[in-house]
């Protein structure tokens, strides 16, 4: 074997984007990440077909009338009611990101002694309190469009 | 938890190890070893015994076998850990899968190549910057700080560069260009220090494209950090620092000055009379 | 140029289009709650209230200053996903660009449609 052999260039192992959506074992707060991206991907899908749609009232009343007589089909109120479920997951869960990520409520850092912890997981009731506050608002929404 | 008892009681475990031989191989691929189980044995530990009895052509790094080098870094039932850290008792199963740390290239079966992980931490200049070159390049005395400015980055100063974190990190899985937890922490580390006056170069790469503010606040490398670390932490403080740096909202403080020389020469104490006793 | 400022403008504008798209929601589709509050806008999708909302000032700029807020947010957003993703050189140098690009052509048809209701 040759030195030129051995230079052979390392093998490529990235997890690639399957890596973003899953990775086994690992806390809350590491797919409330998956979440927050899947949400907001889905708003903005969500937002250029809002934003077509509210462009036919260029086109006059009749358009307007037939396309949303469309949409009285139940198939879109679950639509709906699935993007605003996004919107209140992407909210709530933004809310606590712009907190944490300026350093806010995650406390000072602490020497490692065994077992160790860490900072997220110490702050842990902030997620379950958000998790509640979210699954309040996801209710009264599903009864608001029920009734 | 009778079950799991009973099944690493049998003596028996699988070991499935991800093999990859650069010379001869285009993918990696799985092979399988039966090695007998051990009270309170590490996962090392039946890597070694792969290679003393059943396959020497096994490659993994390995170096203190006690969690202080950070060589032995692997992806162990899809999870990253030190292989010397982990115990086979705790991962609760007899078939374990050990395969090379993602996010980074494989060199050969286990080892993966952290060149780039090295290379960031290099990046972000870990050492202590003062504005006073000639005095940084020879110092003439240490420079003094207090047991409280200490706590305000010690805990960010266990890192053991194993690497880990990158290999659970999800803007890692995708972005080569990324710094990655590692060295972000490692500059939140160096911009802490009291001593340290260069906040404002780390600042200038750390607040980049591929900087501190592709992290998603994942927590995933806290959550695989073998020593207690806790990266995300140091990163959220790091965005902090680097925001207020921005706005000019920082304080302006004085890096600490060089300690003073001893103003008065303490007596040397007398050596014990039961540790010397001259011949 | 620094990430920061963007970055800062980003937590800005997710806290403006948290509270701009709520209103937007409550006053428009959950009528229970709107009710509550003392909104009551009948059939908010028909053409004559639609009409109605497009040329009163107070909704033409609320709706348009929503726009530029959501697009902004957005597509800074969509620019941290896609940044990480491994392009050819080329894309990942015009990649802040073609964001631009994108949010000027939206933010103008999405005004163009809200002004040209609000003066017709």
């Amino acid at each position: 074997m040759n030195a030129m052999e051995v230079k052979k260039k390392p093998l490529k192992n990235y997890l690639g984007i399957w890596g973003w959506v899953w990775a086994g074992r690992y806390n809350v707060e590491r797919y409330l990440y998956t979440l927050q991206r899947v949400t907001g991907l889905g708003i903005i899908l969500y937002g250029i077909l809002h934003l077509t749609i509210n462009g036919f009232r260029i086109s006059g009343e009749g358009l307007w009338e037939d396309t949303m007589s469309l949409f009285e089909n139940p198939v879109f109120a679950v639509g709906e009611y699935l993007v605003i479920a996004a919107f209140i997951i992407h909210a709530l869960n933004g809310l606590r990101l712009i907190l944490q990520q300026l350093g806010y409520t995650l406390g000072a850092p602490k020497p490692p002694i065994y077992p160790y912890s860490h900072a997220l997981q110490r702050r842990r009731p902030i997620v379950l309190a958000m998790g509640a506050l979210g699954a309040i608002l996801l209710l009264l929404v599903l009864i608001d469009f029920v009734v | 938890m009778a079950e799991k008892e009973k099944s690493l009681t049998m003596g028996k475990l699988t070991f499935r190890v991800q093999r990859y031989e650069p010379t001869r191989d285009e993918k990696t691929y799985l092979q399988e070893f039966v090695i007998p189980f051990t009270k309170g044995m590490t996962v090392l530990d039946g890597l070694n015994y792969i290679k003393e009895k059943l396959d020497n052509t096994l490659a993994f790094r390995v170096s203190c076998r006690m969690g202080i080098c950070g060589s032995c870094g692997m992806l162990i039932n899809n999870f990253p850990c030190l292989a010397c850290h982990i115990t086979v008792e705790e991962l609760g199963k007899d078939v374990i899968e050990i395969k090379s740390l993602p996010n980074y290239g494989i060199i050969k079966d286990l080892v993966p190549d952290l060149t780039p992980l090295f290379e960031k931490h290099k990046s972000i200049r870990p050492y202590i910057v003062r504005s006073d070159s000639e005095e940084m390049e020879e110092p003439t005395a240490e420079y003094t700080q207090s047991p409280q400015a200490l706590e305000e980055y010690l805990q960010f100063s266990f890192c053991v560069k194993c690497g880990l974190c990158l290999a659970a990190c999800p803007t890692s899985a995708t972005d080569v260009l990324f710094l990655g937890p590692q060295s972000l922490a490692q500059a939140y580390r160096y911009c802490a220090d009291s001593r340290d006056e260069g906040m404002r170069e780390r600042t200038a790469i750390v607040d980049s494209g591929h900087g501190v503010w592709l992290c998603h606040l994942a927590g995933a490398c806290s959550e695989a950090c073998p020593k207690g670390v806790d990266p995300a932490l140091a990163i959220q403080l790091l965005k902090r620092t680097v925001l207020a740096q921005t706005l000019r909202l920082q304080k302006k403080k004085e890096a600490s000055p060089i300690a003073p020389p001893p103003v008065e020469e303490k007596p040397k104490l007398p050596v014990p009379e039961f540790t010397a006793k001259p011949s | 140029m620094r990430q920061s400022y963007f970055r800062l403008l980003q937590l800005i504008t997710g806290v403006a289009v948290f509270f701009l798209i709520a209103v937007h929601i409550t006053a428009l589709r959950l009528d229970d709650f709107a009710g509550g509050l003392g909104v009551h806008i009948e059939e908010p999708t028909s053409w004559g209230s639609v009409m109605d909302r497009a040329t009163s000032a107070g909704w033409a700029s609320f709706y348009i200053i929503l726009l530029a807020v959501a697009i902004y947010h957005a597509l800074y957003g969509l620019r941290g996903v896609l940044m990480e993703l491994p392009w050819p050189p080329v894309i990942a140098r015009s990649l802040n660009y073609i964001m631009i690009g994108i949010g000027i052509v939206v933010f103008g048809y999405g005004s163009f449609i809200a002004l040209n209701a609000y003066y017709s």
